[in-house]
């Protein structure tokens, strides 16, 4: 799209991939500063493997570049790097270990030229806290262990760019979490660029320094964790990374009159649960018709006189009930936004 | 590559684009509509027969312990090692006619008492479930194992009895390994044409050789060939369609193999019995009936001189086996990568024609090497270079190339299924870590797939053992094998004299055969 | 590794030239071993074989075309070697050796091969099911409704059975044979090979049938009370249906005159060995038949004149007559 004088660990520009009548890809233009962490996340099917795999040389773009630390690696004609000239680190869910090495072996199978190979295989281990383990076999590890090894084994030739496919998603959910923990402090020690791949948006969120919203092949939205929270161009969007209800300037003007007044007749605006409260009111037409408790909090289904449903979590102290009337307010201090309908973000270099 | 093992196949369909019209219309109103009818009878027969007893023999071993469950569930494949030809001679001999069954039948009943008829397509089909249901077997044992164990268990605690989680629900789960197995025999059944000879029965490949053989019509006897091919065709489409589905069911549970149940009394001596049957019918018994005849011959003053030629002979196979095994193995292991690595379409394609050479009877893929490496040598003269004794048939290369062609498919279809059960995440890490594909293939995609190298490794070497018609048509003077040696006695109906080359060719082949069950016993 | 090496090591065994050494193709198996290790001992002349399916052979020699290395080439069936004369695998040869030994009915006019060895295909029968004076006396007998289910007969794909019929069509023409060998058809009860024929028939499960002789003699050396016996076919009209083996001087041979040595040994001094491993009567007259042939079966039978070059150039057309005969 434009030039970018900055080095950059990876950069696509108009990268296409198409199998048969499906696009995967299309036309995407993403960048990846040295050293930084995007997050690329989208529900199944969105691309965001098929991404993954066209940087990693698995498969070859249809059209458009990608560059890898400045050097173009595929062209979509001419340039097609391997994927083992590509210097680019890969962690799967399922691991991939090989089966038949041992954990040292395995870490040490991309040192092959280096004559400190025993060395660094063992500097990465200790980076992942598996020191002792370098004589056993993958079937003797845990799930976590094996991960913290493929991740060993990945950063060991110290790749220019890692990229992570759903790395955490076959681990249990406490494990996940410190596991995740874990990663991102080796990854910042490693100082290495990063592409996390996953379908979980709380994870995206958690650990991209930016997030990258992938949807039918395509970026929607890429900005840091919270521009993408909070002002999230598309409903899409809006609705994939959290909780999201939509209203119109004239539903919102029942609730929140100040925030409505000027506004586009056509305009969509989000509120999420967090962003409603709901009082009492024997008056109101709003009635509760659901209500989810979820530890420390409640989540109220209000349906308006207009039929739209709105959500609501307030504190599990005094719980309202399901068919009680109430008046939906918002809380000071948080603001609707205005979805726009750009169809397409384009990224921040 | 693929492509070299291709030629000769296709070369074959080539004549097809000048049909002997004459010859067509003449066999289409004489023995062609019979002969069509005969081998969809004994395809469907001998792929139906081997299907169940192989599928109900997998079952039984895997499901139940009994007296022998063990030593028999690894005994089940030895007819494996029992060429058809053999077989179906000394069924004759035994069972047919004027063998000694049935003298003694007549002996107690009298001489119309009725026998099932042996000498018919009831007796072909019986000989080659027998030669062939170890095919089955082998797959079903290992799908049982791998992808039914899980849910038989399910099946088991949701109330079904054994019986009833067989068969509604084992049974369609290794559904597609039979279906696969049944391809293999139904091939094995097709390229046939001595062993159904001794039945009488007159199939489409008795009809090629007797238009070559007989009219010396090769043209014509090519464009039959095509008719195999067609039958072949659907055998390999069946086959892919089985595996394809194999492919998207998902395996329940870790595959830890369906935890067997003891049987005692009376059902327990039935499993022994059941199992016990075919190996003494398919194996046992054939093999004493050898070692009599060949301890008769041998002691008589007329069989002696044979032993003298028996090292010879013995070498030579040996020798063969052990190319012919690395050279496909190598091919093999190339082409599987290939695909793996995606390298092109067009490999994937040859690969798929040239498994058509294990569908088409060996003297036909003889002719087509022939043909093709005269057809090569000539053009090289032309160019200016002469190979003399390298590029010309009748060299021990020649004879390799044409193996490589006819048993490429077992060799390969091994190689395929150990190399798609290695992860493509494994491969990619791989690549990504800076390994080319040669590196990929040597240190990961080898020794994870080690073990389905081995078992086809053997498939292909005792088919290479067993193989008559391509080391006939094309060894090199004074290159006599074993299976050779077999020939030239039973081509002149001297069954008994032929009896301790069968007999070798069974005991050289029974090594490899058990360790193949060894090393799929230990697979999962 | 051990792949490899055997590769290497292969080549050696495959037999050099020397210029003193003969090449054969053999569609004949059994017993041509010691007619060739006694031709080397006598002449010095070392002989590498090569034995196959005769039609495969051919093919191969034709395919090899002028790189071939066999020198000769020989086979059993009339049908065989006049394939092999119209593929022009043989070339022609003047030998008044071989044209002295050997009767001109049993070779090729052109003198491109040449029979060695005769085998006569005739009548066999189960003397305790059939007595003697009942036993059907021509083949053509053999296709009478009388004979229904009692006679054996040879599978169409077989060479000799192929000759035999050829040998009706030269002598009643195309639309008689197809007559009789309807009639066979209808009769008979088909089977693999001779030696099984002729264990039927000495089951009971026929009474009479058409074999090589050698197929009897041979169970006669086994066991002489062998319950079948053999009657001389047509020997009131042609006379028995003889059939022969031999062979011939490649078109392309490197030594053809070592070839023809070959031949004209296995026609005169070679002829007792050549024939006594397998029961058959020399082509040779000069050279007596072997005493377990003459005392079974007798030497003094008429034999059919009918060349074998004639009847084996009608080979296709007899496969084709068996076919529309509804023969198996």
């Amino acid at each position: 799209m434009s030039t970018h004088p900055a080095p950059a660990a990876l950069r696509l520009d108009g990268a296409s991939k198409r199998f048969g009548a499906t696009i995967a890809v299309d036309r995407t233009t993403i960048a990846v500063s040295l050293g930084e962490r995007l997050a690329l996340v989208g529900p199944s099917g969105c691309g965001k493997s098929t991404l993954l795999r066209l940087v990693a040389g698995l498969h070859t773009v249809d059209a458009g570049t990608i560059e890898i630390g400045g050097r173009v690696v595929d062209d979509g004609h001419r340039i097609r790097l391997a994927p083992e000239h590509r210097h680019v680190g890969l962690v799967f869910q399922e691991h991939a270990l090989f089966p038949h090495l041992s954990v040292a072996d395995n870490v040490a199978f991309g040192l092959r030229r280096r004559p400190d190979r025993t060395r660094r295989a063992a500097e990465m281990l200790e980076l992942v806290g598996l020191e002792r383990y370098g004589e056993r076999f993958p079937h003797e590890l845990s799930g976590g262990e094996r991960q913290r090894v493929a991740l060993a084994r990945a950063l060991a030739p110290e790749p220019s760019l890692l990229l992570l496919d759903e790395p955490f998603a076959s681990l249990d959910p406490n494990l996940r979490t410190r596991l995740r923990r874990d990663v991102l402090e080796i990854l910042r020690t490693a100082n290495t660029a990063a592409v996390l791949v996953t379908h979980d948006q709380s994870e995206a969120l958690a650990t991209g320094e930016r997030v990258a919203v992938m949807h039918d092949g395509a970026i929607v939205q890429c900005d840091d964790p919270t521009t993408v929270f909070n002002a999230p161009v598309t409903r899409f969007v809006a609705a994939f990374m959290g909780e999201a209800d939509f209203l119109t300037i004239d539903e919102l003007a029942l609730i929140a009159p100040g925030e409505a007044r000027g506004g586009d007749a056509a305009a969509t605006m989000m509120v999420r649960p967090d962003d409603l409260a709901l009082v009492p009111d024997p008056a109101s037409a709003a009635v509760i018709i659901d209500a989810e408790f979820r530890g420390s909090t409640w989540c109220y289904t209000v349906e308006l006189p207009t039929g739209t449903h709105v959500r609501s979590i307030r504190s599990h102290i005094a719980p309202l009930c399901v068919g009680d009337p109430v008046a939906v307010q918002l809380v000071p201090g948080h603001h609707p936004v205005r979805i726009g309908d750009a169809a397409q973000s384009v990224a921040r270099a | 590559m693929a492509v070299a093992v291709a030629v000769p196949v296709l070369l074959l369909a080539v004549g097809v684009l000048q049909p002997s019209t004459d010859v067509w219309a003449q066999q289409w109103r004489t023995r062609l509509p019979g002969q069509l009818l005969n081998t969809v009878v004994l395809l469907a027969g001998t792929a139906t027969g081997a299907g169940v007893l192989g599928a109900g023999l997998a079952w039984v071993v895997s499901a139940y312990r009994f007296p022998g469950s063990r030593l028999l569930s690894g005994a089940l494949i030895l007819p494996l090692a029992m060429p058809g030809y053999i077989l179906g001679f000394l069924t004759l001999s035994t069972f047919g006619r004027t063998g000694p069954i049935q003298d003694q039948w007549a002996a107690w009943f009298g001489r119309d008492a009725w026998f099932p008829p042996v000498e018919s397509i009831g007796g072909a089909i019986a000989t080659f479930t027998l030669v062939l249901y170890p095919y089955v077997y082998l797959l079903a044992r290992a799908a049982l194992r791998d992808q039914a164990a899980g849910a038989y268990h399910a099946a088991r605690v949701l109330g079904a009895t054994p019986g009833e989680a067989a068969r509604r629900i084992v049974l369609p789960l290794v559904r597609p390994a039979i279906a696969a197995g049944a391809a293999v025999v139904m091939m094995e059944t097709l390229t046939d044409f001595a062993t159904v000879q001794y039945f009488g029965v007159d199939t489409v490949t008795v009809g090629v050789f007797r238009i070559w053989r007989g009219t010396y019509d090769r043209d014509a006897a090519s464009e039959f060939a095509t008719l195999v091919l067609g039958f072949a065709l659907l055998a390999i489409a069946l086959e892919r369609i089985a595996r394809r589905r194999a492919r998207f069911g998902e395996a329940i549970g870790s595959g830890g193999g369906i935890e067997p149940v003891q049987l005692r009394g009376r059902r327990a001596a039935l499993a022994t019995t059941l199992c016990a049957l075919p190996v003494g019918v398919a194996f046992i018994g054939p093999v004493t009936r050898l070692a009599a005849w060949a301890v008769q011959e041998q002691t008589s003053d007329r069989g002696t001189p044979l032993l003298e030629q028996y090292p010879r002979y013995l070498s030579h196979s040996l020798q063969l086996v052990v190319v012919t095994t690395v050279v496909v193995m190598a091919v093999a292991v190339l082409l599987a990568n290939a695909m793996r690595f995606g390298r092109a379409g067009v490999t994937q394609a040859a690969a798929r024609i040239a498994v058509f050479g294990y569908a088409v009877p060996g003297p036909v893929v003889g002719m087509g090497v022939l043909l093709a490496v005269v057809g090569a040598d000539g053009a090289l003269e032309r160019l200016g270079g002469n190979l003399p004794g390298v590029a010309g048939a009748g060299s021990l290369l020649v004879l390799f190339y044409a193996y490589a062609v006819r048993f490429l498919a077992p060799g390969l279809g091994a190689t395929e299924a150990g190399i798609d059960a290695v992860s493509e995440a494994v491969t990619a890490s791989a690549r990504s870590l800076g390994a080319n594909p040669l590196r990929t293939m040597l240190r990961v995609h080898l020794p994870l797939a080690r073990t389905s190298l081995v078992a086809g490794a053997i498939l292909v070497g005792v088919d290479t053992l067993k193989e008559l018609p391509i080391v006939l048509l094309l060894r090199p003077f004074g290159f006599d094998t074993l299976p050779v040696w077999v020939y030239d006695l039973a081509a002149e109906s001297r069954f008994q004299q032929a009896a301790l080359p069968a007999l070798s060719i069974v005991a050289v082949a029974v090594a490899p055969v058990l360790l193949l069950s060894r090393q799929l016993e230990r697979a999962t | 590794m051990v792949g490899l090496g055997a590769l290497a090591a292969l080549p050696a065994c495959a037999g050099g030239d020397d210029g003193n050494t003969l090449h054969v193709y053999s569609g004949r198996h059994y017993g041509i071993e010691t007619a060739f290790e006694q031709f080397t001992e006598q002449t010095g002349i070392k002989v590498e074989f090569l034995t196959g399916n005769d039609a495969e052979l051919r093919e191969r020699i034709v395919a090899e075309g002028e790189d071939t290395e066999a020198d000769a080439y020989i086979t059993v069936d009339a049908g065989n070697l006049a394939m092999g004369a119209e593929q022009g695998v043989f070339r022609s040869i003047e030998s008044p050796k071989l044209a002295a030994a050997i009767p001109a009915e049993y070779s090729d006019p052109d003198q491109r091969w040449f029979g060695l060895a005769l085998r006569v295909r005739t009548i066999v029968y189960n003397p305790d099911r059939v007595p003697l004076d009942e036993v059907p006396t021509t083949y053509e007998e053999l296709a009478e409704p009388e004979w229904q289910g009692r006679v054996c007969l040879r599978v169409s794909t077989n060479v000799y059975q192929q000759s035999l019929v050829a040998s009706l069509i030269a002598t009643h023409g195309e639309q008689r044979a197809l007559e009789i060998v309807r009639g066979w058809a209808a009769n008979a009860e088909i089977v693999n090979n001779d030696v099984l024929l002729l264990e039927s028939i000495a089951d009971g499960i026929c009474d009479v049938g058409i074999v090589n002789h050698y197929y009897l003699a041979r169970k006669l050396e086994e066991d002489p009370s062998f319950p079948v016996k053999l009657l001389w076919a047509n020997q009131d009209d042609r006379g028995a249906h003889v059939n022969v083996s031999g062979g011939g001087v490649t078109a392309n041979s490197k030594h053809p005159e070592l070839a023809q040595q070959f031949l004209e040994w296995l026609a005169t001094d070679g002829q007792d060995v050549l024939v006594a491993a397998n029961h058959e009567f020399p082509a040779n007259a000069d050279v007596a038949a072997e005493p377990l042939i003459t005392e079974q079966f007798g030497l003094d039978f008429k034999r059919d004149p009918l060349g074998a070059a004639d009847f084996g150039a009608l080979n296709a057309d007899a496969v084709r007559l068996m076919d529309e005969a509804g023969y198996q």
